[in-house]
């Protein structure tokens, strides 16, 4: 199974100066310098996705989504809480992505002209930045709203799952 | 070293894990190690100084791939990068201060350095300074905001109906705001804020939370604007439960990649190092998957996904203007961030393979007895000792993430249960290394066994 892992390992190991291993602290910090509410978003994103096929599968039940993650041993109510977070952050991240499209789509229209013709690509519009800043602002908004509802020792839980579980690395 | 027609190059180059390291720099003819400097020290400063031609955003660019590989020693990377604050422009600085808060060392915010540019914001409340962060609907805020001077600011809001962006001001000449405003937010409910100075991030987002009654609110800070977030992320993720494999891969880019690029991920799911489904996703901002089947009792399951950005301008070549190269998706085995670098301006296949994340997991057989419907209650004992045993033994392939992994599947599991499996745990608490002592001493304590009370405690804090 991590036949992968070790040959990484080995190929590593063999070929960088020893010195070189007092930095693996570091690679490992690194390692998991994964934002946190990218993690959520992520975590989310995938309570939304198992819902959805588990709401279009025929005879599938109201929790059937959570099969992915029931070892955890989520009681029904949290699982209720983390399904519409998910659904929520699913559809105001639609809306910002929809209008960042469009952005695109007539950023895409003026610069292929100036592609056309050998000139340097325009710079980004400032809208795309802005709409990123919502987009972020959406997402660290479900992360505080899910940990507010599950209350402290729950929240600490679920990091810890998602540590373990989700983010391993 | 050998020539092919193309710069002299080394038989590593393209191996991310090789022994050479690629200087992306520039040219330095000049460069000459300072006396008495070690060797790894040279080695690093000359990595990380600048050569002739080399433009701010290589210099970050190089800033964050170095020091993301992890091929140096932490000291020597630490003195280069604290050199870098002090002697480079403001987006160097700034990108070798975030390396170093990475690596758990101080930046040193020297006046006029760009180690202070890193846009901040903080928060007080004036109705009740003395409760931060306590938090009441209505309360006067003053928010302050650091950074580049003589930028426009803005301030990204969300609440459950309303999203919106506005601009607030422009820094002074120390790069400075301050704005007092009273915060609202129904209660029950949350308002979030994003700052901008121009177009980077200020950090952290704001959130303003009231209780249910109008109580009991808070004010949150979450820390974003990393350099990391700028660009996108690959991930993938896979479970197992009792018959089931679940996965979920996911590549996503910033609103600002996805103007110049397309998302493409494949995933394969192997059972046994055999591929059993695959998939494409392709989107915009994001392409992610989630995906079940059927998991065979002991069959080892892996996922890896390999995540592309597709350029967008081009017929015979292909424009790369984030310089994006293969492999520029940086990170841990299962996860990645992207890092725009040492990529060509322009790429001969619209495909620019960013990174593979892997992740692998075991299928545990649901109930041991299964397969043997008429065992007696000792046979039964032996059984349960026999498949824990297996389950639970460290051989060579197997990391602490794993045997951690396997202990909390066991420990959750009504089907693992009774003296067999104190038994287990109370043998991996004393012999196993630290990581996994601890998570035998918590299952022990989960399964309320008093060793577990009693030994999980020093454990743990060990």
């Amino acid at each position: 199974m991590t036949d992968g892992k070790l040959l990484c390992c080995i190929l590593l190991f063999s070929s960088v100066p020893a010195t070189s291993q007092k930095v693996a602290e570091a690679d490992r910090l690194k390692g998991t310098a994964i934002p946190k509410y990218l993690v959520y978003r992520h975590f989310l994103a995938m309570v939304d996705g198992f819902n959805g096929k588990a709401m279009a599968s025929p005879g599938g039940g109201q929790y059937q989504f959570a099969t992915a993650f029931n070892l955890a041993g989520w009681a029904n109510p949290e699982l209720d809480l983390m399904r519409n977070e998910a659904k929520s952050l699913t559809n105001e991240l639609h809306q910002i992505d929809n209008k960042a499209q469009a952005a695109r789509e007539n950023y895409r229209k003026t610069a292929r002209a100036q592609v056309l013709h050998d000139k340097p690509l325009p710079p980004p519009p400032p809208e795309i930045y802005r709409l990123q800043s919502l987009r972020n602002a959406v997402m660290v908004r479900h992360v505080v709203s899910l940990q507010s509802k599950l209350g402290p020792a729950k929240a600490t839980r679920l990091e810890n799952y998602l540590a373990y579980a989700f983010t391993p690395n | 070293m050998t020539r092919d027609g193309r710069p002299l190059h080394t038989i590593e180059d393209g191996y991310e894990n090789g022994s050479v390291v690629n200087v992306l720099t520039g040219k330095h003819l000049n460069w000459k190690r300072e006396a008495g400097t070690s060797i790894n020290q040279a080695v690093t400063d000359l990595s990380l100084a600048r050569g002739t031609g080399v433009t701010d955003e290589q210099m970050v660019a190089a800033v964050e791939k170095q020091g993301l590989l992890g091929r140096f020693e932490k000291q020597p990377m630490v003195n280069t990068l604290q050199r870098l604050t002090k002697e480079e422009t403001p987006l160097v600085a700034d990108a070798a201060c975030h390396e170093l808060q990475l690596l758990g060392s101080p930046c040193q915010d020297a006046p006029g350095t760009g180690a202070q540019t890193r846009a901040s914001v903080t928060v007080r409340n004036l109705t009740h300074p003395s409760l931060f962060p306590q938090f009441k609907s209505g309360d006067r805020i003053e928010t302050f905001i650091n950074g580049a001077p003589r930028q426009e600011v803005f301030v990204s809001t969300v609440t459950a109906n309303k999203m919106g962006t506005r601009r607030v001001g422009v820094t002074d000449s120390g790069g400075r705001l301050a704005l007092t405003e009273a915060k609202y937010a129904a209660p029950g409910e949350i308002s979030t804020e994003v700052w901008s100075l121009g177009n980077s991030e200020a950090s952290p987002a704001v959130s303003f939370s009231t209780g249910t009654s109008g109580s009991g609110g808070a004010i949150v800070t979450k820390p974003v604007g990393n350099t990391r977030d700028k660009y996108g992320m690959g991930l993938s993720a896979i479970w197992e439960a009792p018959g089931r494999v679940s996965t979920y891969s996911a590549t996503e880019f910033t609103h600002l990649t996805a103007l110049q690029y397309d998302i493409e991920s494949a995933s394969t799911l192997n059972q046994d190092g055999k591929p059993i489904k695959q998939q494409k996703t392709k989107g915009f901002a994001s392409a992610s998957e989630v995906s079940e089947g059927p998991a065979v009792d002991m069959n080892d399951y892996r996922l890896n996904t390999d995540h592309y950005a597709i350029a967008f301008w081009g017929s015979r070549d292909f424009d790369n203007p984030l310089n994006f190269a293969d492999r520029a998706c940086f990170g841990g085995r299962s996860t990645c961030q992207l890092v725009p670098v040492g990529g060509p301006p322009r790429v001969p296949h619209a495909e620019i393979h960013l990174a593979s994340t892997t992740v692998d997991q075991s299928s545990m057989p649901w109930d041991p007895f299964a397969m043997f419907p008429d065992l007696s209650q000792s046979d039964k004992a032996d059984v349960m000792n026999s498949v824990l045993d297996t389950v639970l033994l460290r051989t060579k392939d197997r990391d602490d993430e794993y045997m951690i992994k396997m202990i909390r599947y066991v420990s959750h599991q009504s089907s693992f249960s009774g003296e067999a499996v104190v038994r287990k745990m109370q043998e991996l608490a004393e012999h196993e290394t630290p990581p996994v002592r601890a998570a035998a001493c918590v299952a022990l304590k989960d399964l309320q066994h008093p060793y577990g009370k009693s030994v999980g405690d020093g454990a743990q804090k060990k």
